[in-house]
């Protein structure tokens, strides 16, 4: 029964927190016409600070997703160009495996002395290997690899994690929604692991971790994700190769606590902005 | 680049202010070469490493492809990609375990 209603609670969250992130956008063009409208004549101070919470917390989030979007459709667009210019025939080992996975024409490599695969791309998601991954890696492995990442690519991960984080920048102020954001990430990876160890096995992906793990690092690709959480996620794919089901993820109940009560302090802020249209010309609402 | 790609060994930045000055009319000076590369090890194109009482910087990208690649999957961070594994430090636990995995399940 427990395990059913957090099944629903996660599958509600992130629908409900589209619709809350939309309100809260509305309310905000609301907090603006009251700006405009009354300028600083409202009746009490704390209806211009709870007008000016609306309205900052809205501005912060859009900034923060804006960049974000920014930097998602420019980092899309140069990979993309980079594959185009810099496509190298498959190694024929990742072919064969290619071939029998049936990824062949949504698989790419490129020449590059770090072993690395990604896949990529929010519309027609496509994998990236580089060449180097295919020498340091047997046909087993490469297929406990390529597996896994037939799993992002058949669910669109890219642009699912996109979503996640987007929303999740939006509500940056809120201590869980990184968390958040987090989780769908790790979870996504979870389900690429289970479906790779089915392929390959949970022996061969473990020595696979272990061997790209032993590999020299690009300092710039380490530099761009945080080491705790790239740790931590590897910590939890380990665990579920151990025991076979994906490790439980809680969140701090001090970060809940401050969630909510910043989420309170919106809904009151929106409540008072809400009320505060009364006094526009017509009654907004 | 091309002086560090082409001795194929880490080079100290005088050595490298040489071999430019070499083939130049108008000899760049030290410190410019010496900013350059330290803008270059800055965004990991370059690696630094202590060698006696100075530096020596390796390239870390086999050519400027290489370079492109890197950059553009450093810009896009974890925005919209999916990667097979983070590159992350194996703690000793985490390695022994998986290879009681690799064993367990050969």
């Amino acid at each position: 029964m427990n395990r059913l209603l957090r099944r629903a609670a996660g599958a509600a969250c992130w629908p409900l927190l589209a619709v809350a992130a939309g309100a809260h956008g509305a309310l905000a063009v609301l907090a603006v016409a009251e700006y405009a409208t009354l300028g600083w004549l409202f009746g009490t101070r704390f209806d211009l600070a709870a007008v000016t919470l609306v309205l900052a917390s809205a501005l912060a989030g859009l900034a923060a997703s804006g960049a974000l979007a920014a930097q998602a459709a420019g980092g899309s667009r140069k990979l993309r160009r980079l594959v185009e210019s810099g496509r190298r025939p498959l190694p024929p080992p990742v072919r064969d495996v290619v071939a029998g996975l049936g990824l062949t024409g949504r698989t790419d490599a490129i020449h590059a002395s770090e072993a690395f695969a990604v896949t990529y791309g929010l519309a027609r998601p496509r994998i990236l290997v580089s060449d180097s991954l295919a020498a340091a890696l047997d046909p087993s492995e490469l297929a406990a690899v390529l597996a896994h990442e037939r799993c992002h690519l058949r669910h669109r991960d890219p642009l699912r994690l996109l979503a996640a984080r987007l929303l999740a920048a939006y509500g940056c102020y809120l201590p869980a929604a990184r968390w958040l954001a987090g989780r769908v990430a790790l979870r996504r990876e979870l389900a690429a692991d289970r479906a790779a160890a089915a392929r390959a096995g949970r022996g061969v992906l473990a020595g696979t971790l272990l061997k790209l793990a032993a590999l020299p690092a690009c300092p710039a690709i380490a530099a761009a994700n945080p080491a705790g959480e790239a740790a931590a996620s590897l910590e939890a794919r380990v665990a579920q190769l151990e025991n076979g089901n994906p490790p439980r993820q809680r969140l701090a109940r001090g970060r809940i606590l401050a969630s909510a009560g910043c989420l309170t302090l919106l809904a009151a802020a929106g409540a008072c902005c809400v009320g505060l249209s009364q006094a526009l010309p017509g009654g907004v609402l | 680049m091309g002086v560090l790609w082409g001795s194929g060994r880490p080079m100290p930045v005088r050595a490298v202010a040489a071999a430019l000055n070499a083939s130049r009319r108008a000899p760049l000076a030290y410190t410019t070469v010496l900013t350059v590369m330290s803008r270059l090890a800055r965004k990991n194109i370059l690696a630094r490493s202590r060698a006696g009482r100075g530096f020596v910087y390796t390239p870390v990208s086999a050519d400027t492809a290489e370079i492109a690649v890197r950059g553009v999957l450093d810009e896009f961070g974890d925005a919209a990609l999916a990667r097979f594994m983070e590159r992350v430090e194996l703690d000793p636990g985490l390695r022994a375990r998986l290879r009681q995995l690799m064993e367990k399940h050969r």
